[in-house]
């Protein structure tokens, strides 16, 4: 191959351009494979086909989650596996006053290159993302910080601009790990994406853009050098593929396993599925409350009344997501149990409809995206669904980028699909504020005394009182109908027989917690 | 002979430029890369920031100018998504993509020459017919269903291969089966068409005179003459297998320049979708500039096209 | 490729055509021989296999129903119908656009077609493919832009060959006459010119066809087709590609439909080649 290829480069006068490399031969051909059997070996050597390639992997400028760096880099606080905040490069923390939070760091602990690890790299890893002059994507989720202290080597104060009792919680997450002050300096913020270098328990080898990244364990770890000792990250975007590479052997783990191809998993030899309930999004069918005819209560609960949930959800769907009226998830805090919603009733539909001056119905344009299972068909059958009470609607299947810039730029069509999830603070408030609270730029309600409610609640440090609001917050959403209620779906993986690991709620695949099934 | 080869390398070098002009305002006639570059969240101040130090916010004319200047130096921007030189990254995926299309054009040319020699060997027999008809057949089928049902008998119902990905050579076999059923039919058909005109020539007949057996006289005489036509449809067909290439490498997650140019579609990645197709572009034109001169070498009478 | 393959001289014509009117009337008249409405959903009857019963009424699918309990064979009729509606207009645009810049360049020559074959060239360095694509992805989806799209990838093909008869027509002696008894350019081009090259222009329309319907559906299949809900052949193997292995038909029935008509389309284009080179 190598011989071929090289001599029709050359035919072709581009041997300059492509010299010395043939990407067939680069590999070799049992990188990831693991047969169960060999997986007990002493090189646990594993891949993980995700749907897509990262585009970057600093942690602090993500445009994407945080499944790969989360390896990389360690954050103060982490999670245990019922997702409890347990102590990670921080060993305690504590509120000291109303707007001063306090951590104590681990000792001892150094990145991957020997650079320490301490409170000055807490304050830089911060500083740099809590920077406006540097345009940091995700800096919304840790925008009530103020500034970061270093008190010693080993004491930080975070000091938040007005309460913030989710602090811990925001120490969980990107962009919070924490990277190397030197090393970051020294190569400046675009290398350092390519090249990344933290605490975690895995080490950067490589990133083929737009096909793998490939890290190997961090030996020296300080919680202990992980089992696994080679990960190969891998995207395929097509779900089915990325399916029958998991039962062909090829990977050993896979994400986002679409319904239709659950049984496989189910009925094969070599591999099981993992299923988080209500770990995805919860999708909504948004309106424009602020548009006629959307800014009549009516109309939007007569749509609510049109939709089938239950059938879509177990026809369409095939049951991989579950239908609820609450705006957060069973995992987060804030969660209030299922409240009553709208059923199934389209005569009931008609006759708001006609209440509302719409006897003859209208017609409307639904924007949906490819980003949630099945979306495009649940469109086309919620089309069908308001056909029947009058509205005619048009569906109109947006494209991904396309979509990520119109919606929260507000030129969506007046309807429109959109899932949103608490990711991994598992808080009502990042479940429900960015889609409520009007002038966030993913919202399209308009509601006062929702907004004052989800200020309240999102600077009160009195768990009671949060809750409480949060009740109140959903019972007023749901009589007034900002969306079409619809359901949470579930994430299900495939995972390899050979391998000890189950999703989990936060999306995280942490590497290091995978080991072989002892046989 | 050299002026010809100055006016086609003349006429190489503005298609080259040609491209790149295309290429350069059909892709700015779309919105706005800056806010695709930052996360949901992000206000307007911020997208506005990036705009201007990214250079969206000048007149395109200026934009275009800065564009023929850095293109000169071979420097055609970073890829906004991976923040990396777009050039290399459609030069690290070359080597996947010319691999695969080496690996189809041998499948298609041993097919296609086998198939071309037989149906002119038995013309107009039972043979002949059925080989045009799958010839025929093959030429019909959308490149993108051959893929599917490919991976669904060899992968997902035999598991003799994979899926996807490129791990080795057992890899490559089936996007190289899907990128090669197309052109094997017109190298078929130029072969056969060219076999059956070369045999009817005088100087075959002369050999038949001599008392060579058929078989021989149409490998030792006839494929050496036959072939040149070939050759050319080959060079041709290149274009048709860099749009296949795109469709094959989607399906089979290869990771080559095709599925680049998917993925940097996607993602409205302005610099990595002008490198790639600047750069698949100039290869097309190269090759058909190399075989243009070769073919000119061979037969001076052939005029500037 | 003189005397070549499948039926024969007449039968390859007669096939060939008879072939294109069945697909013709089948998908012109798709109301009429669909069995129900390609829009219809019923949720209670997803992924019935052909030849099956529907759960609830006993009938039977033909083609079986889609993922959301639609019609395939409903589907693959209208599905049809837009495909080449799609690439006949997209034929008809650059076969007119190409024609005309052939006719041109052709009978005008010198720096006109100079000028024009260089735009053609410059054109066709660019894998149409690739072109369509990013035209795509520019401009958006839908029909009117694949549509333009098409056209506009089509044109220089067309502009070449006419160009090239042009070339030859231009000799003629009633075509150098005309000329010289002072008959304005346009008409020397439109009634002298066009009617001789009419039968270039068939014989390339035929294969351009074939391309079009190919790429079109290429296009679909990467997404960048047409509106969800409204079916053409290449997103219906494109949607049914997810359920390969568990519903066959739904990707693998359309495909062999784009086959089809693809193979009857090339038929006649050679049956058009054969009779140009006879006459």
């Amino acid at each position: 191959m190598l011989k071929k290829s090289r001599f029709f480069m050359s035919l072709t006068l581009l041997a300059a351009l492509t010299a010395g490399c043939s990407t067939v031969s680069k590999e070799p051909a049992a990188t990831g494979e693991s047969t169960p059997g060999t997986a007990a070996e002493q090189n646990l050597d594993i891949t993980i086909g995700r749907a897509f390639d990262v585009s970057g992997l600093d942690p602090g400028f993500l445009t994407e989650n945080a499944q790969v760096v989360d390896n990389i880099f360690d954050t103060l606080v982490k999670r245990d596996e019922n997702e409890k905040l347990i102590p990670g490069l921080a060993t305690s923390w504590k509120q000291v006053d109303d707007l001063t939070w306090e951590f104590k760091l681990r000792e001892g602990v150094s990145f991957t290159n020997g650079e320490p690890f301490n409170a000055e790299a807490v304050k830089y890893s911060l500083d740099r993302v809590i920077d406006p002059a540097s345009n940091a994507p995700t800096a919304s989720y840790v925008s009530t910080i103020d500034k970061v202290e270093a008190i010693d080597d080993y004491t930080v104060h975070v000091i938040t601009k007005k309460p913030d009792p989710l602090i811990p919680t925001r120490f969980n997450r990107y962009p919070t790990e924490v990277v190397p002050p030197k090393y970051a300096e020294e190569v400046g913020q675009e290398e350092f994406a390519q090249k990344p270098i933290g605490t975690g328990p895995y080490k950067f080898v490589s990133w083929d853009k737009g096909s793998n990244v490939v890290l190997e364990a961090n030996a020296d770890y300080w919680n202990g050098a992980p089992e696994v000792k080679k990960v190969t990250f891998r995207s395929i975007p097509e779900a089915s593929t990325r399916v029958s590479a998991l039962l062909n052997g090829e990977v050993d783990i896979v994400t986002g396993v679409s319904p239709e191809d659950r049984s496989k998993i189910e009925s094969s030899s070599n591999a099981r599925l993992s299923t988080v309930e209500r770990a995805g999004n919860t999708v909504y069918v948004g309106f424009k409350t602020d548009v006629k005819p959307f800014n009549d209560p009516k109309v939007r609960q007569a749509l609510n009344y049109a939709i089938d949930v239950d059938t879509i959800v177990d026809k369409v769907l095939q049951g991989a997501a579950v239908r609820t009226n609450s705006l957060i998830g069973p995992k987060d805090f804030g969660y209030a149990g299922e409240p009553e919603g709208y059923n199934y009733d389209p005569e009931k539909a008609k006759q708001l409809l006609a209440e509302a001056g719409y006897p003859d119905g209208f017609s409307i344009t639904l924007d949906t995206v490819s980003w949630y299972i099945k979306n495009t068909d649940v469109a086309q059958v919620i089309a069908e669904q308001l056909k029947a009470v009058g509205v005619t609607v048009k569906v109109n299947n947006v494209e991904s980028s396309v979509y990520r810039t119109l919606v929260p730029a507000g030129k969506q069509s007046d309807m429109y699909v959109l899932g949103w999830s608490s990711t991994n603070t598992l808080d009502a408030d990042a479940a429900i504020y960015a889609i409520l609270r009007s002038g966030e730029s993913y919202s399209t309600y308009h509601n006062a005394d929702v907004d004052a409610k989800l200020d309240e609640a999102r600077s009160s440090t009195d768990e009671n009182k949060r809750t409480e609001l949060y009740k109140e917050i959903q019972d007023e959403v749901i009589k007034d109908a900002p969306r079409i209620f619809l359901y949470q779906e579930n994430q299900y993986y495939g995972v390899s027989d050979s391998l000890n690991w189950d999703g989990r709620v936060d999306t995280s695949i942490q590497v290091s917690t995978i080991t072989a099934k002892t046989q | 002979m050299k002026r010809y080869v100055l006016k086609r390398l003349g006429q190489a070098l503005l298609a080259v430029i040609g491209a790149a002009t295309i290429v350069f305002f059909i892709i700015r006639l779309s919105g706005d890369p800056a806010r695709l570059m930052l996360p949901p969240e992000a206000s307007e101040d911020q997208v506005t920031a990036l705009r201007q130090s990214l250079g969206f916010d000048r007149p395109v004319w200026m934009q275009y100018i800065d564009y023929l200047k850095n293109l000169v130096t071979g420097d055609l921007g970073n890829s906004l998504y991976y923040k990396d030189s777009a050039l290399k990254m459609v030069l690290e995926r070359m080597p996947a993509t010319i691999d695969l299309a080496v690996f189809a054009i041998i499948i298609a040319v041993a097919v296609g020459l086998l198939v071309g020699i037989l149906s002119a060997y038995y013309k107009n027999s039972i043979i002949d017919y059925l080989l045009n008809g799958w010839i025929f057949l093959t030429q019909s089928l959308p490149v993108f269903w051959i893929g599917i049902v490919l991976i669904l008998i060899f992968a997902v119902n035999l598991h003799w291969l994979p899926t996807s990905g490129n791990r080795g050579l057992e890899s490559i076999i089936l996007p190289a089966l899907t990128l090669a059923a197309y052109p094997i039919a017109p190298i078929a058909r130029t072969m056969r068409a060219s076999l059956i005109e070369v045999m009817e020539q005088g100087y075959m007949v002369t050999s038949q005179a001599q008392g060579f057996s058929k078989r021989r006289r149409i490998f030792k005489r006839g494929l050496k003459n036959a072939l040149l036509p070939v050759v050319t449809v080959i060079s041709l067909e290149f274009g048709v297998m860099i749009a296949g290439a795109v469709v094959t490498e989607t399906i089979f997650s290869w990771p080559g320049v095709g599925q680049l140019i998917i993925q940097a579609v996607s993602n409205r990645d302005f610099p990595l979708v002008q490198a790639s197709i600047l750069v698949v572009s100039i290869l097309y034109i190269t090759l058909t500039l190399v075989t243009d001169l070769i073919y000119h070498r061979i037969d001076p009478r052939i005029k500037v096209r | 490729m003189k005397k070549s393959i499948l039926p024969r001289g007449g039968a390859k014509g007669i096939v060939s055509i008879g072939a294109l009117v069945v697909i013709f009337i089948l998908t012109v008249f798709a109301p009429w021989f669909a069995p129900v409405d390609p829009y219809s959903q019923s949720l209670q009857d997803i992924l019935i296999p052909p030849l099956s019963h529907y759960g609830n009424d006993g009938g039977i699918s033909l083609l079986g129903t889609d993922q959301l309990g639609r019609d395939v064979l409903s589907r693959l009729l209208y599905g049809g119908r837009l495909s080449l509606w799609i690439s006949i207009i997209a034929v008809f645009v650059s076969g007119v656009l190409g024609s005309a810049i052939g006719i041109i360049a052709g009978y005008f020559g010198g720096k006109v077609d100079a000028l024009l074959m260089r735009l053609a060239d410059i054109q066709m360095s660019i894998p149409s493919m690739l072109l369509a694509i990013v035209m795509v992805a520019v401009l958006g989806s839908g029909l009117t832009n694949i549509v333009i799209v098409l056209a506009v990838t089509g044109w220089v093909t067309f502009a070449r060959v006419v160009r090239s008869q042009v070339l030859s027509l231009k000799e003629m002696e009633y075509v150098e006459a005309a000329r010289a008894m002072g008959v304005p350019h346009a008409t020397v081009m439109i009634r002298h010119i066009l009617p001789n090259t009419w039968f270039t222009i068939a014989t390339q329309a035929a294969l351009q066809m074939s391309h079009m319907i190919l790429l079109a559906a290429a296009l679909s299949f990467l997404g960048l087709g047409i509106e969800v809900s409204t079916p053409t052949w290449g997103g219906m193997v494109n949607d049914g590609k997810s359920y390969i292995d568990s519903a066959w038909w739904l990707s693998t029935l359309p495909g062999l439909a784009i086959a089809f008509v693809i193979l009857s389309i090339n038929l006649f284009g050679d049956w058009l080649r054969d009779r140009s080179e006879a006459r």
